[in-house]
């Protein structure tokens, strides 16, 4: 069956002298894995359409009950120019298709987030400095469109707000992503991770802000290194064997 | 698949680990080599374990090399002070066939890729720091004209920034997503001769 679709490259690997075999998160068919022939070549009409981070629109041929798919054409649907001019940018994007490609299973389709990933690279394109920022605002929404929303906003106990909490340390629960005043947290929690009231914050700023506030807000290196860990741990947590993201240590 | 066969089947395991073999063609090859007369399979077997045992890294440039340091790096007429950075020794020979880089070269072994689980520790970087001793006045960064190489070029670009040497990079005529190794020796030389300074 052919097949047309958008599609965010996750990954491109090698595979004989002349193709490449291709992850794509796509918006119709999820994740899928498609043989590029030809991509190798300096002559292939696939271009730089190929590349990681790039939003394409693909025809595919899809073969039933396969893993991989025959890539027929590709092409870039909004080139990302700005994207590949900072190193720090370049991590921060694939800090952003890694998350994905860790969480995501193959053809599980979401437009909700298809929308996201596309959105949050075009910000990365667009950023000029705390890129940090944009992969952190990602990975909330994602967690949210994924089932295990963090909710920092109320004690989950007791239902305070967190702008009265009084302690500059609190717990998140693992198991419901909820935030647990002081009053309430027990200090023995076991599923819980201790953090501070700075980085909550910073988390819900993120991830409430628009794209202007987002690029504008300055979170420290301590404050956004605990919220990465708190990423990554609640990563472990909520999807049993995920690798440890090896793009968050160059961020 | 059953193979009547445990020779067989043994071999078409270990052929079928190499990269974009899949069992169908291993068991092709397994079948060919098992026609082929006992002198070419010896050979075949003594060339792959000569590869293993006589091949090592050069200790300055990485390269692939049966003595160290390697024939380039020990040659007194290359450039001492210039350095091309590459990502795989297949980049070297592309490079020599131009005939127009007459320095000296620096292996990677990679890119910089996190989705290959391949950070900075994993290339050959802290060698390269170790050498910039030497009389280096120029670092020139070669590596593939795609996302993984211009992430890794970003990277390296910023690491020698503090440096007091001219760090440049080839000039972008080659297609991206294309590989350096398949780069035509005129479209190449037009690229290392049409390098910019990004110091
Ligand atoms: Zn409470
Ligand atoms: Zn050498």
């Amino acid at each position: 069956m052919i097949v047309s679709t958008d599609a965010v490259v996750l990954h491109a690997m090698k595979y004989s002298d002349t193709s490449k075999i291709v992850t794509l998160y796509t918006r119709e068919y999820g994740k899928i894995k498609v043989v590029a022939k030809g991509a190798r070549s300096n002559k292939s009409t696939f271009g730089s359409s190929l590349e990681p981070m790039t939003h394409s629109s693909v025809i595919f041929y899809k073969k039933e009950h396969k893993d991989l798919h025959l890539l027929s054409k590709s092409e870039i649907v909004t080139p990302m120019y700005r994207l590949a001019t900072d190193g720090d940018k370049l991590q921060a994007g694939f800090a952003v298709i890694e998350l994905l490609d860790v969480v995501m299973h193959s053809e599980e389709k979401s437009e909700n987030i298809f929308q996201l990933v596309v959105q949050s690279l075009h910000l990365l394109d667009r950023s000029e400095k705390n890129f940090r920022n944009v992969f952190i605002a990602f990975a909330v929404h994602l967690f949210r469109h994924l089932g295990y929303e963090l909710s920092l906003e109320r004690c989950s106990r007791c239902d305070r707000s967190i702008e009265t909490e009084t302690n500059r340390q609190v717990k998140i629960l693992f198991a419901s992503g909820a935030y647990v005043c002081s009053h309430c947290a027990p200090d023995e929690h076991s599923d819980a991770l201790g953090i501070s009231i700075g980085a909550v914050r910073s988390l819900l700023h993120s991830s409430g802000s628009d794209a202007e506030t987002l690029f504008r807000l300055e979170i420290g290196r301590q404050m956004s290194d605990e919220i990465i860990q708190l990423i990554q741990m609640y990563l472990h947590y909520h999807v049993p064997g995920a690798r440890t993201l090896r793009s968050l240590a160059m961020l | 698949m059953v193979y009547t066969s445990e020779s067989v089947a043994q071999l078409v395991d270990e052929l079928s680990r190499l990269p974009s073999i899949g069992r169908k063609t291993a068991l092709r090859l397994a079948l060919h080599i098992l026609k082929q007369p006992r002198e070419r399979v010896v050979a075949l077997a003594d060339a792959l374990i000569s590869v293993k045992d006589n091949v090592r890294y050069c200790s300055l440039c990485a390269n692939i090399t049966e003595s160290d340091p390697c024939s380039i790096c020990s040659n007194t007429k290359r450039n001492k002070s210039v350095i091309c950075v590459v990502e795989e020794p297949n980049d070297v020979l592309a490079l020599e066939r131009t005939n127009e880089f007459h320095g000296l070269y620096h292996v990677l072994g990679g890119a910089l890729s996190p989705l290959d689980n391949v950070g900075p520790e994993d290339l050959k970087i802290k060698e390269l720091l170790a050498r910039l001793d030497e009389p280096v006045q120029e670092i020139i960064l070669a590596l593939n004209p795609n996302v993984e190489g211009e992430a890794t070029t970003l990277y390296l670009a910023k690491l020698l920034r503090p440096l007091a040497i001219k760090v440049s990079r080839i000039a972008r005529g080659l297609p991206i997503g294309s590989d350096l190794e398949f780069a035509d020796e005129a479209t190449l030389a037009r690229a290392i001769e049409g390098r910019v300074d990004i110091s």
